[in-house]
């Protein structure tokens, strides 16, 4: 459903008159997608665009929180979105790591910045997916017996 | 049937571990079970060449695959692991011959298609066109294999067959040369890590910085032109060797017949003598199995060499009867295939083999089995192997020898290949190493991360010191968003764990 030109002037004096070039790619998504509404896409480029924002600055000194997430909760929210940008860009050839970075090794990296901030890592609680291959680890006692040291790579 | 060595090697046919440790990488690899290890959160992970690995300290991990390469006198052979955990191996026949002419073979049934290679090493020259291995026999140059290592890498026709050996063996594991970048092929290059045996002798003290140099320089990009003579297309493939873990040879043995797949010992023996059977050397090794130690690296004298030299050997034998002059090299190949080319016919040669039954007898006489050899347990290793080793079961047995108690003769499927299996768990074990190395390094830049925000929180006066600390601040953080150990989640945990575990120790 096309916005009326009582929308078009609702939108345009919103506190978001400002960005006019927002405001137009929502219309036109709007436009394009049919079954939802433009305030419907308003509300949704907050929600998402709001997690972009928290991760702009640092977070409260006093309570670690980005204003009402604390890092490991907004991980969790922002997560699913960056993959999904990265994948989207991935898939219309505009590759934005080398070509040696596998998607686990991205899912890895957005895990790891978002714990930096949080101290040490908390245990696992979610099963791994069947994508995620387990890793090996060999034991540091058992390497140490090696004498690998002996073998310095060139 | 023989089997022709210059096949990619599978253990799958021999169901005996005859006195192998059946836990052992060997073992493992002889009965053709995936090569596995237990993961941390339950289930397995599959052991295999290709691994993320840190190539630079502030960039993100890249794929790099574990290729070993046991450089003999008689053949270079090579192996790698699929990611399916299967082992396999190439053994290419030390043979290197100019093609003058290339051109794509027109009959069908012109037999195995042939490769045809051309190099372009660091120094960025294309070399010459030419064939390696078993079907440049015929008319092989002849290389400097008996020289030291250092000797033979400088000559480029020696360097250019280790590359090729190197593409041989990441095509054996499934590695292909191009990708599909969105419906287009792309050469893709790939990182090499190079596990490569030497003789002992190479890396004793007088040697061992020639040999390191030489072997430095083998480090950097390539790019090599395959030629199918049957299909006629050409495959570019480029790969760069971005690290070479020089051992000795009979490390690899060691590995193979003592090693479990977590680097734990399958046997319980503490000193091993290891008898090394090869086309151009016999040599015997002593190896504490604790420290993996090499010591007492004695030459016994030449090895499946002597029965195709002089008179009386196979090269003799072979002239007298067929009238024909074959080389060293087509003469070793020959004792393993029992035949030889002749006309553009294969001939059949097993009765000249009977022939040669003193000359095998008296190689085996020139393995003195010494008092000391006998208080360690002896493992018979190498190519020779293959072709001595009901001899050598006689030999020992004779001696009131026990097998699997006082001596091991390697399984034949894979005695010629025994030193390249234990290379590649030498060369997993050294990534393994050093990946834990980059980890630690982030878990220590992640500390000082949080030591310098809780100073920075602490401080109220003077605001210039707590500019100097933000300003480290930031430096720390912008090296851990870059940092390569921020990749290795589960290796991560396992460190604070040890950690955890070694503070509550004390």
């Amino acid at each position: 459903m096309s916005p009326n030109s009582e929308d078009q002037g609702r939108l345009r004096k919103g506190s978001f008159s400002f960005y006019e070039s927002t405001m137009q790619q929502i219309e036109a998504l709007a436009e394009q997608r049919k079954r939802e509404r433009d305030t419907d896409l308003q509300k949704q480029a907050l929600d998402i665009g709001s997690l972009f924002l928290s991760i702009k600055g640092a977070p409260d000194r006093q309570t670690g929180r980005y204003g009402n997430w604390q890092a490991e909760d907004l991980a969790e929210e922002l997560r699913p979105w960056v993959l999904l940008g990265l994948d989207w860009l991935e898939r219309h050839g505009h590759r934005i790591t080398s070509s040696g970075v596998s998607p686990a090794a991205i899912e890895a990296l957005l895990g790891a910045r978002t714990h930096m901030a949080s101290g040490p890592e908390p245990s696992p609680t979610k099963k791994r997916t069947e994508e995620e291959r387990p890793e090996a680890i060999i034991d540091a006692n058992v390497l140490s017996t090696l004498n690998l040291d002996d073998s310095p790579m060139l | 049937m023989h089997t022709p060595l210059e096949a990619q090697h599978d253990a799958q046919n021999d169901p005996s571990l005859e006195g192998l440790e059946a836990s052992s990488w060997g073992g493992y690899v002889l009965l053709n079970h995936p090569l596995m290890l237990p993961a941390r959160h339950g289930g397995n992970s599959v052991i295999e060449s290709c691994v993320l690995y840190p190539l630079k300290p502030d960039q993100p991990p890249e794929q790099a695959c574990i290729i070993p390469l046991d450089f003999g006198k008689r053949a270079l052979k090579g192996g790698g692991v699929t990611n399916f955990g299967q082992f396999k191996s190439t053994i290419i026949v030390d043979a290197y011959s100019a093609a003058k002419h290339v051109q794509q073979d027109e009959d069908e049934e012109a037999g195995a298609p042939e490769s045809i290679w051309r190099v372009m090493g660091p120094d960025k020259k294309m070399s010459e066109t030419f064939r390696c291995g078993s079907r440049a026999l015929r008319m092989a140059e002849a290389l400097p294999v008996n020289e030291s290592v250092a000797k033979r890498l400088k000559d480029v026709r020696v360097r250019n067959m280790t590359i090729t050996a190197i593409v041989e063996n990441l095509a054996a594991i499934g590695v292909r040369a191009m990708i599909d970048d969105d419906g287009i092929p792309v050469v893709k290059k790939h990182n090499v890590i190079l596990p490569i045996g030497l003789p002992a002798n190479d890396l004793n003290k007088s040697r061992i910085e020639e040999t390191t140099t030489a072997l430095a320089g083998l480090k950097g990009l390539y790019t090599i032109e395959q030629f199918d003579t049957k299909t006629g297309k050409t495959t570019t493939w480029m790969i760069e060797i971005v690290g070479i873990i020089p051992a000795p040879q009979p490390r690899g043995t060691h590995y193979t017949a003592t090693k479990t797949l977590s680097g734990t010992s399958a046997t319980r023996k503490k000193i091993i003598t290891i008898i090394d059977i090869g086309g151009g050397d016999i040599y015997a090794y002593e190896v504490d199995s604790s420290s993996g130690t090499i010591s007492d690296a004695r030459r016994l004298g030449d090895g499946t060499i002597a029965i195709v030299r002089g008179e009386g050997g196979l090269i003799n034998l072979v002239e007298e009867r067929y009238g024909i002059a074959i080389s060293e090299a087509q003469a070793q190949e020959a004792l393993y295939t029992h035949t030889i080319l002749k006309s553009g016919d294969e001939y059949d040669i097993a009765d000249l083999m009977e022939q040669l039954q003193p000359r095998f007898d008296h190689l085996l006489t020139t393995i003195t089995i010494t008092q000391r050899m006998l208080s360690t347990f002896v493992v018979f290793t190498g190519g020779g192997v293959a072709l001595l080793h009901d001899q050598i079961h006689e030999k020992m047995r004779s001696g009131k020898q026990e097998e699997g108690k006082d001596y091991l003769i390697i399984p034949r499927a894979i005695a010629p290949i025994a030193n390249c299996i234990g290379l590649f768990a030498h060369g997993y074990y050294k990534v393994q190493q050093e990946i834990r190395h980059t980890v630690s390094a982030y878990l220590q830049l992640r500390e000082q991360q949080q030591l310098l925000r809780k100073t920075l929180e602490g401080l109220a006066e003077p605001p210039v010191r707590a500019s100097e600390i933000q300003e480290e601040l930031s430096r720390v953080q912008e090296r851990l968003v870059r940092h390569p150990g921020q990749y290795y989640k589960a290796l991560q945990q396992q460190l604070l764990l040890e950690r955890q575990q070694q503070s509550q120790r004390r």
